[in-house]
C-alpha cells in the first residue's frame, strides 16, 4: 500500500512541477513580451552550442538505453522497475546537455544571472535531502535486487548538484574581458 | 584565425566586449569567439556588428 502512495505522490509530484515550470515560462515569456516589444535575446553561437549539446544528450540516452536493454537481456531480468531506467536515462540526458551548456557559455541568463541558477539548483538539491533521508529510514531504493522509483530523489540530488557545481566552478573560473 | 581588425574596429571606438556584444544583441562570449577566430558568425551577424561599428563587411570580415 505505501508502495503505492509513493508512486501515486511521484505521480502527483512531477505533475505538479511540470505545470508550476510550465506556468513560471509562460509568465516570464509575457513579460518579456511585453518589456521587449516582442524581441528577445538571440544569440547565434549559444544557439548552435545548445543544438550540438542536445545531439550528445539525445545519443547519451539512446546509448544508454541500448547499453541497459541488452544488460537486462544477458542477465535474464530487470534491474530496476518499469519506468525507472527512462528515469534515470532523462536525467542522464539532462546532466549532458545542462553540464556542456554552462562548460561552453551557451546560456545568456546563466553567464547573466550565475547566483539566481546557484540558488535555483542549490535549493533544488536541498529540497530532496528529506526525501532521501525517508528512503534511507525505509531501508534503500534497492527492493529484492531491483531498483524502485525511490532512487528518484538521489538522481534529482546528484543532477542539480553536478549542475550546480559545474555553474560555482565556471564562474569562479570566470575570466575578465578579452581574455577568454 | 583571429579578427584582429574586428578587435582594432572595436577599439577604436572605445568599445569594450560586453558593450559591443549588448549592442549587436549577443553575449560577450560571443564577440570573444569571433575575435579569437573560434566562431564563425552568420552574415546576419557580421552585418550587426559592421553596423554597430561603422565598418563595412569587407572592412572586417574579408579575408586577401
Amino acid at each position: 500500500m505505501s508502495d503505492r502512495y509513493y508512486a501515486l505522490g511521484l505521480v502527483l509530484g512531477v505533475t505538479i512541477s511540470l505545470l508550476a515550470v510550465g506556468l513560471f515560462y509562460a509568465f516570464r515569456r509575457q513579460r518579456k513580451d511585453k518589456e521587449r516589444d516582442g524581441s528577445d535575446d538571440y544569440d547565434e553561437r549559444q544557439k548552435l552550442l545548445r543544438g550540438r549539446a542536445f545531439q550528445h544528450a539525445f545519443f547519451t540516452v539512446l546509448i544508454g538505453g541500448a547499453l541497459y536493454a541488452m544488460l537486462v537481456l544477458a542477465l535474464g531480468r530487470p534491474l530496476m522497475e518499469d519506468g525507472v531506467s527512462t528515469l534515470l536515462l532523462a536525467f542522464l540526458g539532462i546532466l549532458v546537455f545542462g553540464v556542456e551548456c554552462i562548460l561552453r557559455d551557451a546560456f545568456f541568463a546563466m553567464r547573466k544571472q550565475p547566483k539566481t541558477f546557484l540558488l535555483l539548483f542549490g535549493c533544488t538539491t536541498v529540497a530532496q535531502l528529506g526525501a532521501i533521508s525517508d528512503v534511507v529510514a525505509m531501508g534503500g531504493p534497492v527492493h529484492n535486487g531491483v531498483l524502485t522509483f525511490q532512487i528518484l530523489p538521489f538522481i534529482s540530488a546528484v543532477t542539480f548538484l553536478s549542475l550546480f557545481i559545474m555553474i560555482a566552478v565556471k564562474t569562479a573560473a570566470q575570466k575578465p574581458e578579452d581574455e577568454d | 584565425m583571429k579578427n584582429l581588425r574586428l578587435k582594432a574596429a572595436r577599439a577604436a571606438m572605445d568599445l569594450s566586449q560586453q558593450e559591443l556584444a549588448d549592442l549587436v544583441g549577443v553575449s560577450r562570449q560571443t564577440i570573444s569567439a569571433i575575435e579569437k577566430g573560434d566562431y564563425n558568425p552568420t552574415i546576419r551577424l557580421c552585418a550587426a556588428i559592421c553596423r554597430a561599428l561603422g565598418k563595412t563587411l569587407d572592412e572586417l570580415f574579408w579575408e586577401d
